[in-house]
């Protein structure tokens, strides 16, 4: 069967609330086009209604099918995102933890000698993880525009993202704000700002290319 | 006679795997069809059982996929990840030694 634009749209339109995220779908209309193109039957809407309960069992059955992938897929990128995490302390990547850890130890060492202002290094680091979570939402809201379905992997590139500011604010709140939950003298405050500058340092680091060399390329 | 398709369930990822080891890459309705001709139609490889399937080994690391424009829409690729064809030899020669295994248990002769 040869299929016309009408006949086209009409598949989009019935399947598109079906699958939540744009992979699906596309996946799905491919399928439902080769099927319906392979058959030698008259197009109908109960045709499609037929394909889809012979080989996908139901648009539930598509549902649960997809939720599973999701979480696989969120399991997968954590798993990416660790190894690049991980990754960075081989070289050379090392190079920049070793400048960093240099850089670190300047810091503290002038901090035994005169006082250290903790605020500006707490909003640059504050600062670095909303621009990566500003740049990261910004694509997401790009693309469900464009689609107007979200992609599979948005869910795990905005839980990797939040992290990073999830756990700034977490020290932030605990130790270093001046009302800390826990409180701690300036020379320990100063070590958990430097370790939390590292591992800002490391996370975006290892978000970048992880978004450069996983991401970017499945969405695409 | 059509074949049970419980029967194959198990061994759907080495199937797969295999036909991607001899496919540069495939999309998920032409793997179905492959199967269909390979096997004269006694094997109907159901979407609903292949998604999933393909889902769980591009999750593992085992199929990389890419898309392509075809005809205007979006057809998703699989083809085998450097993982992938390390596995593909473990999975085949698992499936060898469980139908061997199967033809002492059930008296069966291979054919010829």
């Amino acid at each position: 069967m040869i299929l016309t634009n009408q006949q086209h749209k009409e598949i989009k339109d019935y399947i598109f609330d079906a699958p939540k995220y744009i992979e699906t779908y596309n996946e799905v209309y491919d399928h439902m086009v080769n099927a319906l193109e392979d058959r030698d039957e008259v197009y109908s809407t109960a045709l499609l209604a037929k394909i889809i309960n012979d080989d996908f069992g139901s648009f539930n059955q598509i549902k649960a099918e997809e939720e599973l992938y999701q979480k696989q897929i969120n399991q997968n990128q954590a798993k990416h995102f660790l190894n690049e995490l991980t990754d960075s302390f081989k070289w050379p990547g090392l190079l920049a933890n070793i400048v960093n850890l240099m850089l670190c130890a300047c810091i503290y060492w002038s901090s035994t000698r005169s006082a250290f202002n903790t605020k500006p290094m707490m909003a640059a680091i504050f600062l670095c993880f909303i621009l990566v979570n500003l740049y990261v939402y910004t694509k997401i809201w790009i693309r469900k525009r464009k689609h107007k379905k979200y992609s599979i992997f948005d869910n795990a590139l905005g839980s990797l993202s939040t992290f990073g500011l999830f756990i700034s604010v977490f020290v932030f709140y605990w130790f270093i704000s001046n009302d800390s939950l826990i409180s701690v003298n300036q020379h320990s405050k100063v070590i958990i700002l430097l370790t939390l500058y590292f591992f800002c340092s490391l996370y975006i680091r290892s978000f970048r290319k992880f978004y450069n060399q996983k991401i970017k390329i499945l969405i695409a | 006679m059509a074949v049970n398709n419980e029967l194959f369930k198990g061994t759907l990822q080495t199937i797969i795997l295999n036909l991607l080891s001899e496919n540069e890459k495939m999309y998920g309705y032409e793997i179905t069809q492959k199967v269909k001709s390979i096997t004269q139609g006694e094997l109907m490889l159901k979407e609903g059982a292949l998604y999933p399937a393909l889902h769980k080994l591009e999750a593992e690391g085992l199929l990389e996929t890419t898309t392509e424009v075809v005809d205007n829409r979006v057809r998703k690729y699989y083809s085998l990840s450097k993982d992938g064809e390390k596995e593909v030899v473990n999975k085949l020669q698992e499936a060898k030694d469980f139908i061997a295994q199967l033809q002492l248990l059930l008296n069966l002769k291979p054919a010829i």
